[in-house]
């Protein structure tokens, strides 16, 4: 499948940018949103070079910029609605401390939660009107249990979970064009995960961005794992009784 | 930010857990950050320890943008952390390719440059560093740019200057013309060294690529196929094959070694029995054979050290045939050897590997005893004017290695004080 125009918000985060990279054979013309205009900038043109027709930029920042429909901002500058949108940006805070600071606390929940829920209204109202469209939102295997470390980012990407399974089902009794996909990739080696321990069966930036790109050509819906074994992983992970979790030092 | 132990491909690591700052784009300085010494990395495509920090790495794949590219001229402009193979899958289709590009795709343009890569086209091409314009570099005192013009120095001390002139940012390369992404690939088979001489020599003048797989699996006998291929245009080309990219990052390494002598053996009369004279293939399964498989896990727990040696064009069969005499010493499986020539064509770098000869690279799994055997080996190498690649080496001594690249003291000069690796501290060790 190829798809007129795409939009990307977080487009320089490497698991956004290595599903760009994949998805240029089969997108015509990207917009690309993020908060570093210089990355961003040099991303566009990396873009070009490999092959895609136009690439517009919007700086964004999802702290600040909550008052902004990036649709409509998108549109303007492509002449349509983007086919699909594709939200990336998402902090996970460093210190194991960060659940006992409010200023943080808001902060990721802003960034993560938030500025991504109202994007989703924004997206949910236009392609609503025009009956097609694919919104595509990275979540994490960390949303499906908790432990205890970082379960205040677990926490921020659980209400997206929660959220779009809810959006996917109202679509799904509208039109089988209007797609919610909620990718959920395990651990992946990203300037993220840089400060974490290596942990075994990491997956690279650039696998999980070809998966991404392929669940989008292929029109998948739904809660996806990357990589696929994650599923099994979690679901056994979710059955486990909480005195189970106590013991694993996670 | 946590502390790891950094590993080569062959999984040599580093002595102590190190810490790794990520560039994310050009313009950030790391030497701002920390007073320690640095040093650059890409892929850990080394098998040696010339990827290993004495302080900090400063890992460079998130460099991971094209700059610009003129179809017209074939002059490409990248950062540094590109994959060779990522960047000629964009070129290609637009007619143009890198002129030397090693076994593997997973290799950075810094880490080519680094180490003056060479390729199956050597006879015509040279090393990477022959098709180098220009090269952006950090250094502690700031940035500098150089080329064959400008900072020439500093720039011969670059090319194969294993990450110790500072780290390289970006590079402008220039491509060659190629037809299609289809190569017509020619299998010639040899029984002796001296027939594998005469037939390259031929093969070298018709063919652009030219690489020999060499059977070592019976004891006394060297025999095996040539490989030669070129671009081609094809009318009725196959659809391209899937790109394979690994799904997990660290495979770990089997419990056994599962490349015995008998599985060598055994693998080795059937290539001989389904090598084809003539065949149309994409050129990634041409150029990357080795990329599918987790061939560095194969080896078991001890791992394995490739032997990657340059030969002079004079002693070149006895010499060759006195190492596999040692290597069948040793009494373990061999399941890789590669021979190709280089040409006379000369690299503007100071330390670059490859010189006229013949150059010979073995897999050797790690036994106390094939140890033994590969520091034999070296020595003789050394005394009779060989070359030991860097890129693949753990066992150099000081000695040696200076020996073999007399220019040392030149790149030690040019070299940034704070940059340093496992591999340089160990050569130039004051005995
Ligand atoms: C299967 C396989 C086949 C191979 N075949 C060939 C072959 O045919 N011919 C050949 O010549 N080599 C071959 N190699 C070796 C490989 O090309 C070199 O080791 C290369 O340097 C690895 O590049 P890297 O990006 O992984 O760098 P690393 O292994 O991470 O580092 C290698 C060196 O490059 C330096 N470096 C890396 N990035 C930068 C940078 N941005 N700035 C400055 N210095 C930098 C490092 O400091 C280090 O000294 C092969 C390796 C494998 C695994
Ligand atoms: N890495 C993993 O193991 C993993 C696992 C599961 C899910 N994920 C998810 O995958 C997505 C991509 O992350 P990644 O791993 O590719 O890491 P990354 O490269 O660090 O990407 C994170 C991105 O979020 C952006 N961002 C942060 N705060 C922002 C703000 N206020 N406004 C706009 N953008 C902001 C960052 O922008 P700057 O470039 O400007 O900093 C950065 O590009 C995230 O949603 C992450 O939660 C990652």
């Amino acid at each position: 499948m190829t798809f007129s125009s795409m939009l990307i918000v977080g487009a320089t985060s490497q698991i956004a940018s290595h599903t760009a990279y994949a998805l240029v054979p089969h997108c015509r013309r990207f917009v690309l949103a993020a908060r570093n205009s210089e990355r961003l900038a040099l991303l566009a043109d990396d873009l070009r070079h490999r092959g895609a027709e136009a690439v517009y930029t919007l700086p964004y920042d999802a702290e600040q910029d909550t008052d902004r429909d990036l649709i409509e901002e998108a549109c303007a500058l492509l002449g349509e609605l983007p086919t699909v949108v594709l939200i990336a940006h998402a902090v996970l805070p460093r210190d194991d401390q960060a659940y006992r600071s409010k200023q943080t606390t808001r902060e990721v929940l802003q960034i993560n939660t938030s500025s991504v829920l109202v994007l989703c209204a924004t997206i949910a109202s236009h392609f609503e009107e025009r009956g097609y469209g694919t919104v595509a939102v990275i979540s994490s295997v960390a949303a499906d249990r908790a432990r205890r470390s970082n379960f205040l980012y677990a926490a921020t990407k659980a209400a997206l979970d929660v959220y779009l399974d809810g959006l996917a089902l109202r679509w799904q009794a509208q039109s089988p064009a209007l797609r919610v996909l909620t990718i959920k990739p395990g651990f992946v080696r990203t300037p993220m995960t840089a400060h974490l321990e290596r942990v075994p069966f990491s997956v690279s930036a650039e696998r999980v961005g070809r998966s991404i790109a392929r669940l989008i050509i292929h029109g998948s819906t739904g809660r996806r794992y990357i990589p696929w074994w994650w599923r099994p992983v979690m679901l056994i992970a979710r059955c486990l009784p909480r005195w189970v979790m106590q013991r694993i030092r996670l | 930010m946590t502390k790891q132990r950094l590993e080569s491909w062959t999984g040599v690591v580093s002595p102590s857990p190190v810490e790794t700052i990520t560039l994310q784009s050009t313009e950030e300085n790391p030497f701002t950050h920390t007073h320690a010494s640095l040093l650059a990395r890409g892929y850990g495509s080394s098998y040696g320890d010339i990827c290993l920090p004495t302080g900090k790495a400063v890992l460079c794949t998130g460099l991971n943008r094209i700059r610009w590219f003129n179809n017209q001229t074939g002059i490409i402009c990248a950062e540094a952390g590109v994959r060779l193979g990522d960047l000629v899958a964009v070129t290609i289709s637009q007619g143009w390719t890198l002129p030397v590009l090693p076994g593997t795709e997973q290799v950075s343009i810094g880490g080519a440059i680094a180490s003056d890569i060479h390729g199956k086209s050597h006879h015509w091409a040279g090393t990477f560093g022959r098709w180098v314009r220009r090269v952006g570099l950090i250094r502690s005192d700031g940035r500098i740019e150089c080329s064959p013009t400008e900072n020439a120095e500093l720039f011969g001390a670059t090319i194969g200057g294993l990450g110790l002139t500072g780290i390289i940012t970006w590079a402008e390369l220039q491509l060659v013309p190629c037809v299609s992404p289809w190569m017509e690939c020619h299998d010639v088979p040899f029984s002796s060294l001296d027939e594998y001489v005469e037939r390259s020599a031929e093969l070298e003048r018709s063919f652009d690529y030219v690489v020999a797989w060499c059977d070592l699996s019976r004891r006394g006998v060297i025999t095996g196929i040539i490989h030669a291929s070129r671009f081609f245009s094809s009318p009725s080309a196959k659809p391209e094959p899937k790109r394979k990219v690994p799904l997990i990052e660290h495979i770990p390494r089997l419990p056994f070694r599962l490349l015995s002598r008998p599985i060598v053996w055994l693998a080795s009369r059937v290539r001989h029995m389904v090598q084809r004279p003539q065949r149309i293939a994409h050129y990634r399964s041409v150029m990357f054979p080795l990329d599918g498989l987790p061939w560095n896990r194969l080896f078991g727990p001890g791992g394995f050290y490739q032997l990657h040696a340059v030969l002079p064009p004079a002693q070149r069969l006895d010499a060759i045939a006195a190492l596999c005499q040692h290597l069948w010493q040793a009494r373990v499986a061999l399941p890789l050897c590669v021979l190709k020539n280089f040409s006379a064509l000369r690299s503007p770098g100071l330390l670059s590997f490859p010189m006229e000869g013949t150059s010979i690279a073995v897999d050797v799994p790690n036994t106390p005893r094939a140890r033994q055997v590969l520091e034999t080996i070296i020595a003789d190498i050394a005394t009779i004017g060989g070359r030991i690649y860097p890129a693949k080496d753990v066992l150099l001594n000081a000695e040696q290695f200076q020996r073999m690249y007399p220019n040392w003291r030149l790149l030690e000069h040019y070299r940034d004080r704070r940059c340093s690796s496992q591999f340089w501290e160990r050569v130039t060790r004051q005995q």
